[in-house]
């Protein structure tokens, strides 16, 4: 049994390296954003990135698609992208015989990757089409469900500075993201790496390291790392700090808060912290393993307030004195 | 599947260990601050005996022992595994994994919605937990070290017994005999205090600290200036006293002069002469206390008692003339209370004699150090009260004024009629000229006492030029026959206009020349705007 553990601990975490060493090929820097990117897609969540443009969004996703050896999709969202043109639609279809009947056409939404390119030039009513695939991995349409492929992964990019004609997610929406990650720009000499890559005869590409089995043998592996009641605990009161009508609630949350972390951000906490865990060879997740995933799991979930938007105060910045000031919970 | 047993007895040991620790250091604590109880307490005895008694002591030991008895119940018990766990992780760095290893050992939860996966992961989980805590050296994260508690109550234990060691056989001598009455220049000092003489005293001191203020060369030259200021404040107020005393001394001196049996003692208070006239009522007192005793059983506390002096006030000429006129509460018999009075009227007087000179060599000091900051007025008239033809700024030889027993007292002129308005008709009704009280001008409020200082320097020329004209008519004769020569009361007349008189003629005549008057007045009204 033990072995078992062991075994498979050992397994995922070398698949795991695998994987993100594929991705360094193609994409330079930013190591944290393909870990948790790969994160999101071991523990059965979705990820939003975020960056200027030219940073690599795109590319990343290509790149994992192509490294896991996944059916990947790409949708470019704008603002005339209607729902059906992303879950598909009834068609009419005449047979041979002169019979005519519907038959739903599939959407680009029916791949194991989906890449959702600038999701924030999209109405919301078109953006709200995802809403189903992401939560429930299925689609409905025409009145009948069509479960979706698995694994299925969402990753949808937005542009944080162009944000005229745009249509801001909606909280619900962006509570369905696991992980909100930021691709920073690169430091001059990854920019080097990156100019040397893509300007010779020979695009390098990424190859298949695992697919679609190992995929869900990892997603296995991941959920299966236990978590203590004094982790989650502090998990929860990490969750409860970010709430300003909280009695838990920090003093910045208080103060430059809207609204708090939803459920789903524990969730995202415990989840992402399996898999840090994994990769710290532990068999159990730690406090340090929670704090670890707090940014990427909460900063699109903690709402801020118009103070804070004249203050320029940031969520990132409110989860860091956060971490700060929670410690685990007395047992 | 999962046992840790081995981590449960484990942390059994540590937390056996955690408790012993933690009760020594809270016992510790308990003593430590029972030992400075117990100090304090050694301490507090020394002026409230009563503290010292053993009740008090057998009951911050009993209170003790109580607390004792509440920290034994509440830390003897063992710490939660959970609690010793989370101790351990952070104390040997294990990120909570004995914790959480502790936590699923515990947890009784079934475990039939697990899947084999994670129950491999919890197992596997246990089992290095617990070989985990198997490296751990107990003594190397839990070390036997002294707690701090522990230190702190040897060191109170060891203050509690030097302090008992050092009060041992301490004697507290009784406050009242410890402290002697001070006794200086023939006054009671604590008696001077108690009854009035602070504010003579505080004077002083004002004085000592402008000398002080002078000589300290990390203030300002302002300060300085300021300081020296009140101090000349000080020392007129302390000078007009003065020349009041000595004014009323005169009266004294005149009334006794007339009065029969005590034309001696009269005389020397004339002559200045203030203990021998002291001594001389004294003798005199006995006499008549003695008959007076034998007639109406006069006892002796009852002339102490009635001849007591209110010193909160100097005496004024008035009261000075008051208590010589009140010797006499019948016709032709003294009585010996109010001869007591005298006394202590006396003794007033010398000791503002005392004042005055020491007031005034202080201040001579001061206005040298003064000098030499430049912060002192170069004109000798601007001196004020140290003026050479004025008797109150005169250092005090305890003579009387040689106007004494004179109507046109000019000191006495000075403090009493410093009130009268310009429009009203001067009397000349000092005590003396009307032998009663209600004769006196009252003494009318007055805006500042600078202004009256300065009105009072005016009336002295005043009162000067009235006095030359009396002089004038016992002269009458050679008035007539300088008036026939046609040039000796045109002298006098040019020179006074012109004030061309010399400076020795002033002193004699007791004219203040209008060269210092004019100076005195600049320099009252220059503190007097200061002031504003």
């Amino acid at each position: 049994m033990s072995s078992n553990a062991e075994q498979g601990m050992k397994v995922f975490v070398e698949r795991f390296r695998r994987v993100v060493e594929e991705v360094s090929k193609v994409i330079v820097g930013n190591r944290d954003v393909i870990e948790h990117v790969l994160t999101c897609l071991l523990v059965r969540g979705h990820v939003l990135l975020e960056g200027i443009p030219g940073v690599g969004k795109t590319k990343l996703v290509h790149t994992l698609a192509d490294a896991t050896d996944l059916a990947f999709s790409r949708i470019q969202f704008t603002p005339d992208l209607m729902p059906g043109d992303i879950i598909g639609s009834n068609i009419v279809r005449e047979t041979d015989d002169g019979k005519k009947s519907f038959e739903f056409q599939r959407g680009p939404v029916f791949a194991n990757m989906l890449l959702a390119d600038e999701i924030n030039r999209a109405t919301p009513k078109t953006q709200s089409a995802l809403l189903e695939a992401m939560q429930e991995n299925s689609v409905s349409a025409g009145g009948s469900t069509h479960k979706l492929d698995q694994p299925f992964f969402v990753l949808a990019t937005q542009n944080p500075i162009e944000m005229e004609g745009t249509y801001p997610l909606p909280e619900a929406q962006m509570d369905r993201f696991l992980f909100k990650l930021r691709l920073n720009f690169p430091a001059a000499d990854e920019l080097l790496t990156i100019v040397d890559r893509t300007t010779q005869q020979d695009d390098i590409t990424s190859q298949h390291v695992i697919g679609k089995k190992e995929v869900l043998e990892m997603r296995e592996v991941a959920r299966a790392v236990p978590v203590a009641k004094p982790v989650m605990e502090y998990a929860i009161a990490l969750a409860l700090a970010t709430h300003p009508e909280s009695a838990q609630g920090h003093d910045l949350s208080k103060k430059y808060v809207r609204f708090g972390s939803s459920p789903r951000g524990v969730q995202s906490l415990v989840l992402g912290a399996k898999v840090n865990a994994l990769l710290n060879n532990r068999f159990y997740v730690s406090g340090e393993d929670i704090k670890a995933v707090v940014l990427p799991a909460l900063r699109h979930r903690v709402l801020l307030n118009f103070e804070a938007e004249a203050e320029r105060v940031e969520s990132d910045f409110i989860l860091g004195e956060i971490i700060k000031s929670v410690s685990m919970p007395a047992v | 599947m999962k046992s840790g047993q081995n981590l449960i007895s484990f942390l059994s040991v540590i937390g056996a260990r955690l408790r012993g620790i933690r009760l020594t250091e809270e016992i510790a604590y308990v003593l430590a601050i029972a030992f400075f109880a117990l100090s304090g307490l050694v301490i507090l005895a020394i002026p409230f005996p009563a503290l010292g008694e053993r009740a008090v002591t057998a009951s911050v030991l009993v209170l003790t022992l109580a607390i004792l008895v509440a920290v034994l119940i509440k830390f003897g018990r063992l710490p939660q595994p959970l609690e010793v766990a989370k101790l351990v992780d952070s104390k040997a760095g294990f990120k909570d994994e004995v914790t959480s290893a502790l936590f699923f050992t515990l947890d009784q939860r079934s475990s039939k919605s697990e899947s084999e996966i994670e129950r491999s992961f919890l197992q596997e989980h246990v089992n290095r937990a617990e070989s985990r805590v198997k490296t751990v050296d107990i003594s190397k994260v839990f070390p036997r070290v002294v707690p701090k508690t522990v230190k702190l109550a040897g060191l109170s234990l060891l203050v509690y017994l030097g302090l008992l060691w050092s009060t041992t056989g301490l004697v507290v001598a009784n406050k009242s005999s410890v402290v002697p009455s001070v006794v200086s220049g023939g006054v009671n000092v604590t008696e001077a205090v108690e009854g009035g003489m602070v504010r003579e005293i505080e004077a002083l001191e004002d004085i000592q600290e402008a000398l002080e203020t002078l000589e300290n060369s990390d203030v300002t030259a302002v300060v300085k200036e300021e300081a020296l200021k009140r101090a000349r404040d000080t020392i007129d107020k302390i000078n007009m006293q003065a020349a009041a005393t000595r004014e009323g001394l005169a009266q004294l001196a005149k009334v006794l002069m007339e009065q029969e049996g005590f034309e001696t003692i009269g005389k020397a208070l004339r002559e200045g002469n203030l203990d021998r006239a002291i001594e001389l009522l004294q003798e005199k007192q006995r006499e008549l206390a003695v008959l007076d005793g034998a007639e109406n059983d006069i006892k002796p506390e009852d002339v102490s008692a009635a001849g007591e002096v209110n010193r909160d006030e100097s005496l004024s000429q008035a009261e000075m003339g008051d208590v010589a006129r009140n010797l006499m509460n019948e016709i032709g018999q003294p009585d010996p209370r109010n001869i007591n009075r005298l006394i202590e009227s006396l003794e007033q007087a010398k000791q503002d004699m005392e004042n005055q000179q020491s007031a005034n060599t202080a201040g001579a000091r001061m206005e040298e150090m003064g000098e030499r900051i430049g912060a002192v007025q170069t004109s000798a008239a601007d001196l004020g009260g140290r003026n050479s033809t004025s008797d109150q700024s005169d250092t005090p030889t305890g003579m009387p004024s040689p106007d004494a027993g004179n109507n046109d007292m000019s000191g006495g002129s000075m403090f009493r009629k410093g009130s009268v308005t310009p429009n009203e008709k001067e009397q000349g009704d000092d005590g003396s000229s009307t032998g009663a009280p209600d004769g006196h001008m009252a003494a009318l409020a007055l805006e500042g006492r600078m202004t009256q200082r300065l009105d009072a320097v005016l009336k002295l020329e005043k009162t000067k030029v009235e006095s030359e004209d009396k002089e004038s008519d016992a002269d009458l004769g050679w008035e007539f026959q300088s008036s026939k020569r046609g040039d000796a009361k045109t002298k006098i007349s040019v020179e006074t206009q012109t004030g061309s008189y010399e400076k020795s003629d002033a002193l004699e005549a007791e004219f203040v020349s209008i060269e210092q008057r004019n100076a005195v007045q600049k320099y009252f009204l220059k503190i007097h705007e200061g002031k504003e």
